[in-house]
């Protein structure tokens, strides 16, 4: 496709770090003109994070910026001066779309909130991305996705049972909300076109957050349950977990939810003794003996390398066994990803195979 | 739904599987009670069809002749067996944007793989990332990647939407779950195309980030557990000074922390040793108080700390009711009046839609079936007694 969706359409983005840049990120991939803000006196925070190239930290040599920040332009502009705000104003004049990301009151401290800038620009769509969304007694905490892992709800769901939960090194929300951001935007980019307005969207985090765990929130309203982490385990299948395989910290998941499956497993096995127990013949007693089940499995997975290439084609016969069961190993960070056509903004430090991730195809 | 969309829901006559997973109401499982489909089904109405029949498959025709979307998330090539593929429902309508969900794609070598959740959430390689080193890598406890393959799939059918407004054409849309997920890795795709480095679990620390040595994410206090974290750059002088001013006021300051200016203290030069000896009077700050009031005392002191929250922590958070988020929806039939959580967005000009009850089985069947489609009383009493509908 050489014409882009958004082509001609002008976004400025005040945004730092993830879940405000990530929003518009999207539509520059489509083709929007997206112009980053940025000043030299507070990098943006992705620009001072790990990976280097060669490891040495540098602006313009940070691995993780250029990743998520593909496709956009930049400038620097320290937008406590006034002829910097005096710059902003004619590239807001310009723009679609306003996006930011700082923490409510410091687009006010410069003049740049919603109000002002529907003065220089009636139908200008803005979103602001905050950790808690631009009202609120909670609204001025200063904090980073990681915060929202933990206020969220997702930090109480990672861990073995009645056990220290896992905090999640990445912050979970920065890379999913940017997409229910994305959704309204082009909603809102429509809506204008249709009707010449524009609006303001305040985008909490922590509240777009809770609707990727909307069941357990539903479950505590109406049962006055609290949901716990219960490791890898499922409560309506067995096998369900991760296991051990050989070579240094290697691992597969195999999930069994259904009786045709569990056969499949016992036939990739070689029916070994302990699958003719009566302990695990049925859903119900592999559930009841999950622990001997698991450790069972693991001695087995122990003696093969996590490779889906063995599953299907070395050791084992077939890919009727793929089609019914799943087996498959877990992933160090190698890249699986698809590189995108458009031309990626030169950051000459940098390799130039660093490439956008990119989810869907059209 | 949420954005204004008139949203069917076609469900198998009897029911959508989706309807067996729990939790439930009262925690009985009943296909009409169960919390995961009315939290992901609200605000669309609902009929019963049975694709496997010619007359059920005539009918979703007729309905994707006037839709404008069409989102299906079988196996890849079963809706192209059935005679109702994108090529072919392309034909017959032009406009249609026609979204397909699966665990790996409509191509490649895993198109016919079975895909888990915790397959999907392993193969993306955020599991690796994630738990204690040497132990066996955690998935989120409650399934999320096709929460984030639906939250893909609805940007990137508004974005084909877009362009059908600006062209006339319709699209086929192709969502893999794992490509999906695979946003969440953070930095670890960088760091391995960049330095052939592999982020690897080290527990509840931050890692690789700025520094190779383990900053310490989560902390326990009296009640619970606490996130934060000490931070480097611009943004870590309030939040480090106010940690700090607070030690000294509960005589637990060090030397070591008070003397630190924060304007120039850089992560990348620290040693573990150091960020240990930082860390311990902190963790001891925390153990004396409980979640609720180091979070009060966060929030007043403008301290990136919040709480390791549980369901009911998040349902009876401050902040949540103070921007009325949450949405009191009706089910008669139970009847039970059920809290939602309310618009993921808030949106000046066209606020998202409150959620209205989900869907019963059929509910709307003669509404759709009679009046739009115009299917006549007899058609529809063969169609249910034939168990189509």
């Amino acid at each position: 496709m050489d014409k882009k969706v958004f082509d001609g359409i002008n976004i400025v983005d005040f945004g730092w770090a993830l879940a405000g840049p990530l929003s518009v990120k999207y539509l520059a991939d489509y083709g929007a003109t997206v112009v980053c803000i940025e000043s030299f006196q507070r990098p943006d925070l992705l620009r001072i994070s790990a990976p280097f190239k060669d490891g040495k930290a540098n602006v313009d040599r940070a691995g993780f910026f250029s990743y998520f920040a593909a496709n956009k332009y930049s400038i620097s502009l320290d937008l406590n001066k006034n002829s910097a705000k005096k710059i902003a104003k004619k590239l807001v004049a310009w723009a679609d779309i306003v996006a930011d990301s700082h923490r409510p009151g410091v687009l006010e401290k410069w003049g740049m909130d919603y109000g002002e800038l529907s003065k220089i620009k009636p139908e200008i769509i803005m979103i602001r991305s905050s950790n808690q969304g631009l009202t609120g007694p909670a609204a001025l905490q200063p904090g980073l996705g990681n915060h929202i892992n933990g206020l969220g709800g997702i930090v109480n769901l990672i861990g073995l049972p009645d056990q220290e939960p896992i905090s999640p090194m990445v912050a979970y929300t920065d890379y999913c909300v940017p997409h229910f951001a994305a959704s309204v935007l082009v909603g809102a980019l429509d809506y204008r076109r249709k009707t010449g307005k524009g609006q303001l969207i305040d985008l909490s985090q922590f509240e777009a957050g809770l609707h990727l765990i909307a069941p357990l929130l539903l479950d505590y309203s109406a049962n006055g349950v609290e949901a716990k982490a219960n490791g890898n385990a499922c409560e309506h299948a067995a096998p369900h977990g991760v296991f051990r395989c050989k070579g240094e910290d290697r691992w597969c998941a195999i999930t069994v939810f259904e009786e045709n499956e569990w056969q499949a497993m016992c036939k990739v096995m070689g029916y070994p003794e302990w699958t003719r127990e009566s302990d695990f013949s049925t859903l119900s007693e592999r559930k009841k003996n999950e622990a001997r089940l698991n450790q069972l499995i693991e001695e087995w997975t122990s003696l093969y390398s996590a490779a889906i290439r063995n599953w299907r084609e070395g050791d084992f016969s077939g890919t009727e066994i793929i089609e019914s069961w799943d087996c498959f190993p877990i992933w160090a960070s190698r890249p699986d990803c698809r590189r995108h056509p458009r031309n990626f903004i030169e950051m000459p430090l940098l390799w130039a195979s660093i490439a956008s991730i990119f989810a869907l195809k059209f | 739904a949420d954005l204004g969309a008139d949203v069917v829901k076609v469900e198998k006559p009897g029911g959508d599987p989706d309807r067996q997973i729990g939790p439930f109401y009262q925690q009985t499982p009943n296909r009409e009670r169960s919390l995961f489909w009315f939290a992901y089904n609200a605000n669309k109405r609902g009929i019963t069809l049975n694709l496997d029949s010619g007359d059920g498959r005539r009918i979703l025709t007729m309905l994707a002749r006037e839709a404008d979307f069409l989102i299906e998330s079988f196996q890849p090539g079963y809706m192209d067996g059935l005679g109702l593929g994108y090529e072919t429902l392309n034909e017959i309508n032009s406009h249609l944007i026609y979204t397909s969900i699966s665990p790996f794609g409509q191509t490649g070598p895993y198109r016919d793989f079975k895909g888990s959740d915790l397959v999907v959430m392993a193969m993306s390689g955020l599991m690796y990332m994630t738990g204690h080193p040497g132990e066996a890598p955690l998935r989120i406890s409650f399934p999320q990647s096709f929460l984030l393959a639906a939250a893909h799939a609805a940007a990137a059918s508004m974005i084909a939407y877009f362009h059908r407004e600006t062209t006339g054409r319709g699209q086929h849309v192709d969502v893999s779950a794992q490509e999906c997920v695979l946003w969440e890795t953070s930095n670890a795709i960088p760091s391995w195309k960049l330095n052939r480095t592999i982020l690897k679990r080290v527990g509840s620390y931050m890692s690789g980030r700025w520094a190779d040595i383990k900053q310490k994410l989560l902390w326990k206090c009296r009640d619970g557990y606490v996130v934060f974290y000490i931070i480097s750059g611009g943004f870590g002088v309030k939040t480090n000074g106010g940690i700090v001013e607070w030690l000294q006021e509960e005589g637990l300051a060090t030397g070591l922390l008070t003397d630190v200016d924060w304007t120039t203290f850089d992560m990348s030069r620290q040693t573990q040793e150091v960020q240990d000896e930082m860390e311990a009077p902190i963790a001891e700050l925390f153990l004396r108080h409980t979640k609720a009031e180091l979070y009060n005392e966060a929030l007043k002191r403008k301290i990136m700390l919040c709480p390791v929250s549980t369901a009911r922590d998040i349902c009876e958070n401050t902040q949540l009711h103070a921007r009325n988020f949450w949405a009191e929806v009706d089910h008669p039939e139970i009847p039970a009046r059920i809290s939602y959580p309310g618009p993921f967005a808030r949106l000046s000009e066209t606020p998202l839609a409150t959620a209205g009850r989900a869907p019963l089985p059929g509910e709307h069947n003669l509404e759709i079936y009679e009046k739009e489609l115009a299917l006549s009383k007899r058609d529809l009493e063969l169609l249910h007694q034939s168990g189509i509908i």
